[in-house]
């Protein structure tokens, strides 16, 4: 439908070394994360109790934890679950906001400003302290976990959703599309949403690691993924407790979670550079 | 000589090369002198002036050559420090865009006594005194001192600006395009206030412009640039009864001078194509949350308040006003494209209000609009064939199969290159651009067209090039035309009759030539007395 | 001015009143009362209990207790330790809690608003690299990694800090306060040097320096209110974040504050506790979002109301 900017716009990500990078990153992380069942070394509950904690060997490259399991592993299986999360709740997030910023931008007035007064009173609320809340009173399901997550971030992607409708729908050529006799649908479909793909796809790449961090800071607190299964928020809590005599359990999960944040954020930033229409204008 | 100039080169390095904004200009001026720079956008006349005090961003930019002897001393090869004593202090600044150039976040006082304080070593109430007597002479009520930029009007930040310029006292003033984003009437006012405060205090002023006309009346040299070089120079008489360069004589051909020339036979006998009764468009004040509920509701906005007109099949009606006049939202509202608040528009005898969103879509192809910003009116992401594919398609008016001959065939009317079908907006100049614009309107053959501003953004001699285009195309197709816009002798040269607009009202309409050369209401009468006069 | 805070002082109550009544019976409405999973008590002494803290009552008569208790400041007693009343064990963990969030903004504030305008001033050099560099790892190290990892090196290998309590021992402040404050401070950087790299292009700028002021002036006094805009933005959401923050922070370095008394009065189910930090917690996050306006309107005059300027 319309290559030009996005040729532009690919050329100019392309350039960003630090983009490319965290895209790199990005993808190796999924790639591990998607083909766990088949890479790992050892089983996922495989303990061994004589061994105990050991640092990095090479039968453990990454060490074992107290109970004997190998860390790399672990990590592993963290991971799908940490990027599992991390996909999954940001696209429900996308869904519930896009379409409520989108419908508020466009109706406009009375409309909107319900829909707006609505985000900003859940704004205003404490949001974070009703979901520990939610999670230590309702018991720790990993649904409930997508829903909390989901719960917080919606409202950001609704506000910057509705700003860029709201602008665009004051653009002349909208207004054009308009006095050409189009009706809505046509208008959303062929004039706006081309128009707003840009800032969402941005700042989707950038909740992700927001909701990742909320999930390991959740999981952190003992309320979110719970044992046997385990994501990097959880590995490094457990690796806080016992970080002065084996501090690898802690480094290790660390490093997992701030390289994939690292990636994600880079390549969010380098997205944000590309995509600038003002840039465009040269 | 107060300054004079020689040979001043200036580029611009950038990964695309080296473009020479500035080349191989001199010029020279006498303390008390006026000299016009005159050029269109990207003729270097302001980056020239900017050069002699170092105010381009040095990186990219580079002085490659010349000399600026201001009273004696280079300023080219004077260092920053000593640059900063003389900028704002002997060479004073004006710019165009008074909303941008005055910093927002600071009272206008205090931005009017840095330089006093700054250059001639004054303290504070010393300043400040002399500060509102400046302030005064500008027009400026004393107890405003303490107000911030966006509490005045356009005319007025600029009086803050001219003197935060003058009462210094500089030797030499340079103003950059200091009236074009103004209204009539305040241009007038501002000139008048500049060349005032300059016989006062005896100082030089570098004037730069677009518009030859409004030079005509200030200058006592004028420069003509065009793509960073001097290609003609003189006395106004010169230049004006002169003229020795092409592009100078392009200029002046650009300069819309007279009455409309073709006439089109106006018939009287049929019902009107257009008619509006009594339109009002209010616009209610926005809420300011829960205690505006305890309040008296704020006056609404009226920015269309009772107009009545008609317009009859093959004329071009033009519509003028003034900024805050209400012409663009009446444009609108007869469209529909803003919710009307009380009137009626018949449109070819239908009568538009009644009608239901479904019906009134349909009546849309037959009533278009051409917008004045060029870059916005483009959906970026589309191709100039999708663009002007989309009304014919969606009106049935080309098949899938024979949609691109017919795309052609309009991209030819407006003068657009047949090989630029496949590229974006982006990729055009702003009279390209506009004329995309106009393909779109004309391409659901419509009756009539509303053309807001639609050479506003544009330079003057690509203006009478589109200008010529809508000429051709409304006899071509036997057009109904409502030409909004700030520009009189524009209207004067396309319209046949005029409607002037004032606060929301018409406060005067009839033929052009009766109405231009007597005109009746007051209003009328003040806005071609602040016209321009080019001695043609 | 006046007029806007007291404007939105009365939209607070509402929403107060929403967060009270959504966490009262979020809390109630779980199965199992607080006492339940303590020792086992005899029948006789459950039901003393029950009546004391008047859980034999139907939830919505205990509802308007609560409401009418509150209005006259009695945030009632606590659950898990009956000798002792929410009041009294809030204002005992308030003063550590303040004074962390305090320096963490300090910290933020501090380091945030000078790199980010040092790097605007010199975009693309090593002053704008290095820092924005440390603002990234910054952004992506959550509290509770960067905590253990600057426990680790500085206070267990190196031994420089202590590394838990607050006030106990000299510099035991140091470790928490930068632990919470790095993560903002890095947000503050990239927000201020954006701010100021759109500032530092603006006409006014120019018309700045065509008035020949030095460098200095026109950076701080023409540039830097322009610039700081982000960042005052930023502040609401940073003071909930920082709160939230407290939780973690508090746990890691056994700082006897209100976010680890939060956190355990969740896990021990002890309402009143639950109850009456998170009204606090909600007060002062409106509070603190009403005073990030007023100063949003102090550097931006054309926030205020308008004395009828024209136009």
């Amino acid at each position: 439908m319309s290559r030009g900017l996005w040729r532009d716009s690919w050329r100019r990500l392309r350039r960003n070394r630090p983009a490319l990078l965290g895209a790199g990153l990005l993808l190796l992380m999924v790639l591990l994360a998607l083909l766990t069942p088949w890479i790992a070394p050892f089983g996922y509950e495989q303990q061994n109790l004589v061994l105990g904690a050991t640092p990095p060997s090479p039968s453990h490259w990454l060490g074992t934890d107290v109970l004997g399991r190998d860390m790399l592993t672990r990590i592993l299986y963290g991971g799908r679950l940490s990027l599992a999360v991390g996909f999954i709740a940001t696209a429900l997030a996308l869904i519930i906001g896009v379409t409520y910023g989108a419908v508020a931008g466009f109706i406009g007035g009375a409309v909107d400003a319900l829909m707006m007064r609505l985000v900003d009173i859940l704004y205003a609320l404490p949001i974070m302290i009703f979901i520990i809340l939610l999670m230590v009173l309702f018991g720790r399901s990993l649904l409930l976990l997508f829903l909390a997550i989901g719960a917080v971030e919606w409202m950001t992607m609704a506000r910057i959703v509705r700003a860029q409708v709201q602008s665009l729908r004051q653009q002349e050529f909208v207004e054009a599309a308009v006095a050409m006799g189009l009706p809505p649908e046509r208008i959303i479909a062929r004039h706006i949403i081309p128009n707003t793909l840009g800032p969402v796809i941005i700042y989707a790449t950038l909740t992700i690691p927001s909701v990742m961090l909320l999930e390991a800071f959740l999981s952190f607190l003992g309320l979110g993924v719970q044992p046997p299964q385990s994501s990097w928020g959880l590995l490094i809590s457990q690796g806080v407790e016992t970080m002065e005599e084996y501090p690898w359990l802690l480094i290790y999960p660390g490093i997992a979670l701030a390289t994939t944040l690292f990636a994600l954020n880079f390549l969010g930033d380098g997205l944000r550079d590309a995509l600038d229409p003002k840039s465009a204008k040269d | 000589m107060l300054l004079e100039v020689n040979n001043l080169t200036t580029q611009f390095h950038s990964r695309m090369g080296v473009v020479t904004a500035v080349d191989d200009v001199s010029f020279s001026l006498d303390a008390g002198q006026t000299l016009a720079i005159v050029g269109e956008s990207g003729s270097g006349k302001s980056v020239c002036c900017y050069s002699l005090l170092g105010l381009i961003p040095q990186p990219p930019g580079k002085i490659a050559g010349g000399s600026a002897l201001f009273e004696g001393r280079d300023l080219l090869a004077a260092s920053e420090r000593e640059l900063r004593a003389i900028r704002g202090g002997d060479i004073a600044f004006i710019f165009q865009d008074p909303m941008t150039s005055l910093n927002p976040f600071l009272t206008i006082g205090e931005q009017l006594l840095e330089p006093l304080m700054r250059h001639r070593g004054i303290n504070r109430s010393m300043a400040r005194r002399r500060a509102l007597a400046v302030l005064e002479e500008v027009g400026i009520e004393a107890q405003r001192f303490s107000d911030y930029p966006h509490q005045f009007s356009g005319g007025m930040r600029q009086r803050v600006m001219i003197a935060m310029a003058l009462n210094v006292e500089p030797k030499l003033l340079i103003a950059d395009e200091p009236t074009t984003a103004l209204d009539v009437t305040v241009q007038a006012q501002i000139l008048d206030l500049i060349t005032s405060l300059q016989l006062r205090y005896g100082i030089a002023v570098i004037f730069i412009s677009h518009d030859l006309s409004v030079v005509a009346s200030i200058a006592d040299q004028i420069l003509v640039m065009q793509e960073g070089a001097v290609v003609e120079r003189g006395t106004v008489e010169q230049i004006f009864q002169r003229p020795q360069h092409a592009y100078t004589r392009q200029l002046l051909a650009a300069i819309p001078q007279g009455a409309k020339t073709q006439h089109r036979p106006v018939a009287e006998a049929a019902e009107p194509l257009v008619r509006v009764q009594n339109l009002k468009t209010y616009f209610s004040a926005p809420s300011g949350g829960l205690l505006s509920l305890l309040r008296r509701p704020a006056e609404p906005l009226k920015a269309v308040d009772g107009v009545s007109f008609t317009i009859a099949r093959g004329d071009i009606v033009g519509l003028v006003g003034e900024s805050g006049s209400g012409k663009s939202t009446l444009g609108r509202s007869l469209l529909r494209l803003l919710p009307v608040t009380a009137g009626s528009v018949h449109f070819n005898g239908l009568a538009l209000g009644a009608l239901n969103p479904a019906a009134l879509r349909t009546q849309r192809r037959h009533m278009q609009m051409i917008f004045q910003d060029p870059y916005a009116s483009l959906n970026p992401r589309m191709t100039v064939t999708q663009t002007l594919a989309e009304p014919l398609l969606y009106h049935a008016l080309a098949s899938r199969k024979n949609v691109d001959k017919k795309v052609l065939t309009l991209m030819d009317e407006v003068g657009l290159a047949r090989d630029s079908g496949g590229k974006y907006p982006h990729e055009f100049s702003g009279g390209q651009r506009q004329r995309i614009a106009i393909a779109r309107a004309i391409a659901s053959k419509p009756a009539f067209i509303v053309a807001d501003e639609p050479v506003s953004a544009l330079d003057v001699s690509i203006q009478a090039q589109i200008l010529a285009l809508l000429l051709e195309l409304v006899a071509a197709h036997g057009l109904s035309m409502l030409f909004i816009s700030h520009d009189l002798s524009v209207v004067r040269k396309l319209c046949d009759r005029v409607m002037v607009m004032h606060r929301g009202k018409i406060v005067e309409q009839g033929l052009t030539e009766p109405l231009y050369s007597s005109p009746q209401a007051p209003y009328t009468q003040a806005l071609l007395a602040a016209l321009p006069r080019a001695p043609l | 001015m006046l007029r806007f805070i007291l404007g939105r002082l009365l939209q607070a109550i509402p929403v107060l009143l929403v967060v009270i009544t959504v966490t009262f019976f979020l809390v109630h409405s779980v199965p199992g009362g607080p006492f339940d999973a303590d020792r086992a008590v005899g029948p006789a002494v459950m039901k003393a209990l029950n009546s004391y803290y008047r859980l034999d009552l139907p939830l919505w008569q205990q509802y308007l207790h609560y409401l009418g208790d509150l209005a006259s400041g009695d945030l009632g007693p606590s659950f898990k330790y009956p000798g002792r009343s929410v009041g009294e064990m809030i204002a005992a963990g308030l003063p550590a809690t303040a004074e962390l969030g305090f320096y963490a903004l300090l910290v933020a504030l501090g380091i945030g608003i000078s790199s980010g305008v040092i790097a605007a001033l010199r975009p693309n050099t090593a002053q704008d690299y290095i820092p924005m560099g440390l603002a990234m790892i910054g952004i992506c190290m959550p509290a509770f990694l960067l905590g253990p990892l600057l426990v680790l090196v500085f206070g267990i290998n190196l031994e420089w800090v202590p590394v838990s309590g607050w006030g106990g021992m000299p510099g035991d402040k140091v470790l928490p306060s930068l632990t919470l404050g790095a993560g903002y401070a890095a947000y503050v950087a990239r927000l201020s040097r954006g701010g100021m790299l759109e500032v530092l292009s603006q006409d006014y700028m120019r018309t700045a320096r065509a008035k020949g002021l030095a460098p200095w002036q026109i950076v701080l006094k023409h540039g830097l209110r322009g610039g700081l805009i982000p960042v005052v933005a930023f502040l609401g959401p940073a003071f909930a974040g920082l709160l939230t923050g407290s939780f973690v922070v508090e746990t890691l370095f056994q700082i006897p504050g209100l976010g680890r008394f939060y956190v355990e009065a969740a896990f021990n189910r002890d309402y009143t506790m639950i109850m009456g930090t998170t009204i606090l917690f909600a007060a002062a996050i409106i509070v603190f979002n009403l005073a990030a306006d007023v100063l949003a309107s102090a550097l931006d005059p054309r926030l205020r109301q308008s004395r009828g300027g024209g136009q």
